[in-house]
């Protein structure tokens, strides 16, 4: 009692000791409510993935069955169903106007007792399940633009089928027979989604939450310190009227320990409160559950509690600390000259890593083991260098001043670097969260260069489910569909059809309201290829790759026009050629001629065509476009996928692809660091002007100039971040280097030629940040070195 | 510890001129008051070319207040300033700052000193803002300390100094770009009575070899008696003042 009467008296006793005890409450609450919230995204990421993926890993893990083994001669009665408990199923990308629903088809034995997640009970043959948001879509516009595709309604989807509030998916209930037509058709006797695909997207989270969370908590830890300058005088003042040293400790505990306390409980039940607030902000188009992102109450508390006990502690050792150096008024505490040890966990993190590749690429254990080592050590490895630089930061920039120091000629900069020299701790925590961000980026940049690579090469990414060919196909069609109209559907068909067939459909779809032009393609082998046999699966991505040098895409010459090409170019023939730079999927060798003139095709009987392509052009109305979609869902043909635009085709394949994702959710969280990191140097670059405010007004008083005070701040704060900065970039360059080589046994490595610019402009921007931070001290430290506020004695 | 000889030659000021004839700065009128606080109620002062002034007068009084005053620090509310025929009171304060530094020097109590700095960077300082290069400062600098007793503290950094030495830093700093008038506030406040004449001595003697003219703020009487005359203010006013 008599600690805190003596507390209240020394620390809160006026305005500016209050405004600063304030002040800490309100930094010590905003960094506790955005570690929770962002930690609730992390998590909430997380699960989403999970709930939300579980049409995509159906065709995973042992239970499936790859659809070819349940189509071609099979009836439905020869389908061998393991055990009792056992539905089928296929996954395909609907697309409606600008927007893509998720429809997956299902069909029940009688007896399954497999658990489909949100539907209660299955939706019968002919009937669907809509979650709330594709409801609400279909219930927008006419039956025959969308609803018609998937049946009869029978219900909403469950919420724990869905990702977020907004997801657009549909559950389509069939018969067995009518899911054998369907592509990708698969037997699976569990649905379940994975938050991660690979062990290696899993260690992205973990040292991608790392790197968020860091500097979170380096700003609580600026925070806590605001004034720390002033706090001491008061110790030592105490100290030479006799307090002892415990007393001491025990009046910073209380100071730190009720202000944290008091601030990080309010951060918490904020972000506890906030959080439905905050499952409104999308991330990668989607809103979230608030559910999914909302820390429990005893969580949050317990993170309170945690940063508490963190703050109060090393308050608690500081002062004691403090007790150890030489008594006087007005001496300010010095720091020890940074000590070597600080490279160590870097080295040590270095360490981990090389050893970790080289476990790989020497197993010396079974193979799982030592992937599962590696895991660990890389984990290990970029935590520990995490650490590491912002321990060896302050060396760093120890070293750096001594270096600079010899070459600054200003006043600004004898004073900068010598403060720097002094106080190698304080002075790098201000920039300490901005080098975490710069590592974070460089290594996220540098490593994501080998998804690039895998992109382009073999790429099937299996884990994608259903979604998953039509992004490979749109990879391809960049390049390839260059010739092609906007206005065109292109419905990839599932094979069996003659002729014949096409010419019967081709009059029937002609017929249609609001169709232009029908265009059936063929894909014609040449005899040096072998033939692939009847396996229909076969014929229809046979087509869909047909290169010019295999075999070549054919159509009528009278249906040239429905392609966009030009009646002079088309030849006198009724069979011509298809250019690969009018399909969809073809492949185009890089010397290809873009012009290459249309030649007459050369066969010998029709019956050598396979039809793999029905192109439909429309009026270039989008709703007209999604009636004309309906239709060809509908009708009896057997499609390999939903008809797209290339326009839509191109989308899949910009937003399907996880290094996209990813990308986009790196850039996010180095935007986050960045910010907050910014803001942490803004707040200690403050804190250590106003520690200093009276010399430094009796140096404006003396006449020193505004500019040498700015130049003197700009200093000080750029001097670290630049030394550690290009540390940290090249870092996590190597760092990276490491990864990749370890995951491939030395066959990757990073290309630089592949950087994506956007890490170009990360870099600007943090250094841009840094520099609005440096300006928006520049108004603080001209009001607290100005003259009327200071009294000189 | 010697209290050495003053120095015959500081470096860069020019050769003492005859003290006391000229005004150099002339206060008429001033009235300033903080809120309802009147700290000064019409203060007419005269200081003359190369005098050492003493103000004093009981805690609370108005001295520092009349010394920020006079060196352009604090603006009056009514009445006027001219120093050397420039009329300080109407200046802006970017105009003050450049007249602080180029003609003005100025001693405190206690803490002026850059605490990260050390002796002889922190006596550089104002050359450097001056604009003169880094290797002449530090040698002019060195020089001026050695002449003041401080060789042996040159590189240690002020919380290591002692109070007289903190101080006899702080002197050298203020004295180093030459100035025309040094400004000192209680210089020896913080001091025993020992080192506070040292200071005083080594005060007294810089300015009179070099025709500085010293205005200083005290209430001891010991160290007035260095002064040439001295003014004595009370509630805002001067009340008598008489010469030596
Ligand atoms: N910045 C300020 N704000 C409010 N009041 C002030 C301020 N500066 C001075 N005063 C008041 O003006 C009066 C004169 O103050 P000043 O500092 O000039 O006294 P002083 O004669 O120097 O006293 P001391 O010998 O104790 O240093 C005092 O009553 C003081 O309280
Ligand atoms: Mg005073």
């Amino acid at each position: 009692m008599k600690t805190l009467a003596c507390a209240r008296l020394l620390l809160a006793h006026d305005r500016t000791s209050l405004l600063r005890l304030l002040g800490i409450v309100c930094g010590v609450a905003v960094g506790t409510a955005l570690f929770l919230t962002l930690w609730g995204f992390a998590q909430g990421l997380t699960t989403r993935t999970e709930r939300a993926t579980w049409p995509d890993y159906a065709t995973d893990g042992t239970a499936g069955m790859p659809a070819g083994e349940l189509t071609g001669e099979l009836s439905s009665d020869q389908i061998v169903i393991s055990g009792n408990s056992a539905v089928l199923y296929s996954s395909l990308a609907d697309h409606f106007l600008d927007k893509r629903i998720g429809v997956v088809s299902i069909a029940a034995t009688a007896d399954s007792t497999v658990a489909v997640p949100g539907a209660h009970p299955l939706p019968g043959p002919g009937e669907y399940l809509a979650s709330p948001a594709a409801a609400a879509l279909i219930a927008e516009y006419p039956v025959e633009a969308l609803g018609e595709r998937y049946g009869q309604p029978a219900g909403i989807l469950g919420d724990e089928a869905l990702g977020s509030p907004g997801s657009l998916l549909i559950l389509r209930g069939m018969t067995l027979e009518e899911i054998r037509e369907q592509p990708d058709a698969t037997v699976v006797s569990s649905l379940a989604g994975k938050a991660f695909s690979t062990s290696t997207f899993r260690i992205a989270a973990i040292v991608g939450s790392i790197a968020i969370l860091l500097p979170v908590l380096l700003l609580i830890s600026i925070i806590t310190r605001l004034g720390a300058a002033q706090r001491s005088e008061t110790f030592a003042t105490l100290r030479l009227i006799g307090a002892t040293p415990a007393q001491i400790a025990r009046l910073a505990v209380l100071e730190t320990g009720v202000t944290s306390l008091v601030g990080a409980v309010l951060g918490a039940v904020l972000a506890w409160a906030a959080s439905p607030l905050f499952a409104q902000i999308q991330i990668d188009n989607e809103r979230f559950f608030a559910s999914d992102i909302q820390p429990s109450l005893p969580f949050a508390l317990g993170v309170a509690l945690l940063i508490t006990l963190a703050t109060t502690f090393v308050a608690w050792v500081r002062a004691l600390r403090s007790q150890n150096t030489d008594l006087g008024a007005s001496r300010e505490l010095m720091e020890k000259r940074p000590g070597l040890w600080r490279l160590v966990p870097v080295l040590l993190g270095m360490l981990a890593l090389v050893g970790g590749g080289w476990l790989s690429s020497n197993p010396v254990m079974n193979l799982g083991v030592s992937e599962l080592l590696f895991g660990a050590l890389f984990v290990a490895g970029f935590a520990a260098i995490l650490i590491g630089l912002v321990l060896a930061g302050p060396l760093l920039t120890w070293w750096a001043s001594r270096f600079a120091a010899r070459f600054s000629r200003g006043a600004a900069g004898v004073i900068a670097f010598a403060r720097i020299r002094q106080h190698p701790q304080a002075t790098f925590r201000a920039v300490g969260g901005l080098v975490v961000a710069v590592f974070v980026a460089s290594f996220f940049f540098a490593a994501i260069t080998i998804a690039h690579v895998e992109e382009e090469g073999d790429g099937r990414d299996s884990q994608q489910g259903g979604a998953e060919s039509s992004s490979d196909t749109a990879g391809a069609s960049e390049r390839s569909a260059v010739g092609a109209s906007p206005d065109l559907l292109h419905a990839s068909l599932s094979g069996g059809y003659t002729v014949a067939d096409m010419d019967a459909v081709q009059e029937q779809l002609k017929a249609a309201d609001g169709v232009t032009g029908v265009a059936p393609v063929y894909y014609h082998e040449r005899p040096t290829a072998t033939e692939e046999g009847s396996n229909t699966e076969g014929e229809a991505s046979g087509g869909a790759e047909a290169g010019p040098s295999e075999g070549i895409a054919v159509l009528r010459a009278r249906d040239a026009a429905v392609l966009g090409i030009p009646e002079a170019e088309v030849p006198d023939a009724p069979w011509i050629e298809l250019p690969p730079r009018y399909l969809p999927s073809a492949s185009v060798p890089e010397d290809a001629d873009p012009e290459a003139s249309i030649q007459a095709a050369q066969f010998a009987d029709s019956s050598e065509l396979r039809p793999s392509y029905l192109f439909v052009g429309y009026d270039g109305d989008p709703l007209m476009r999604e009636r004309i979609r309906t239709v060809l869902l509908t009708s009896s043909l057997r499609l390999a996928m939903v008809p797209l635009t290339i326009a839509e085709m191109r989308d899949d394949g910009a937003t399907d692809s996880f290094v996209q994702e990813y990308a986009y959710l790196a850039n996010l969280g180095v935007l986050i660091a960045t910010a907050v990191s910014g803001i942490s140097m803004a707040v200690s670059t403050v804190s250590s002007i106003l520690d200093r405010r009276r010399t430094l007004a009796l140096m404006r008083l003396a006449g020193m100039p505004h500019t040498t005070l700015r130049r003197m701040i700009a200093a000080e704060t750029l001097l670290p971040l630049l030394v550690v900065f290009l540390l940290s970039a090249g870092l996590g360059f190597v760092v990276a280097q490491l990864l990749l080589s370890g995951l491939t046994a030395g066959r990757r490595s990073v290309i630089f030629s592949l950087l994506d610019p956007t890490y170009f402009v990360v870099l600007a921007l943090s250094l841009l940040l840094a520099t609005a931070a440096i300006l928006a001290t520049f108004p603080t430290a001209r009001r607290s070195t100005a003259l009327s506020v200071t009294r000189f004695e | 510890m010697n209290s050495s000889a003053p120095p015959s030659t500081l470096p860069g000021i020019p050769p003492a001129t005859s003290p006391g004839a000229t005004p150099l700065i002339t206060a008429r009128d001033l009235h300033l008051a903080f809120g309802l606080t009147e700290a000064l109620r019409g203060v007419d002062l005269t200081i003359r070319s190369g005098e050492i002034l003493a103000i004093m007068g009981p805690s609370g009084s108005g001295k520092s207040t009349l010394l920020h005053i006079l060196a352009g620090v604090l603006v009056p509310d009514r009445g006027s300033v001219v120093y050397n025929g420039q009329r300080i009171s109407t200046m802006n304060e970017a105009e003050r700052a450049r007249l602080r530094l180029a003609e003005f020097g100025f001693v405190f109590q206690f803490g002026q000193l850059l605490p990260d700095l050390s002796a002889l960077d922190n006596v550089s300082i104002p050359l450097l803002l001056g604009g003169m290069s880094r290797r002449e400062a530090l040698a002019r600098s060195e020089e001026l300390l050695g002449s003041f007793g401080l060789s042996s503290c040159k590189d240690k950094r002020p919380p290591q100094l002692s109070g007289g030495q903190a101080q006899r830093v702080a002197l050298a700093r203020a004295l180093v770009a030459g100035p025309r008038v040094l400004f000192a506030d209680e210089p020896t406040g913080s001091l025993d009575s020992l080192s506070s004449e040292q200071v005083m001595e080594m005060l007294a003697a810089t300015v009179r070899g070099f025709g500085v003219t010293l205005v200083v703020v005290t209430h001891d009487a010991r160290t007035a008696a260095y002064a040439d005359r001295e003014v004595i203010v009370r509630d805002g006013q001067i009340r008598s003042g008489f010469e030596l």
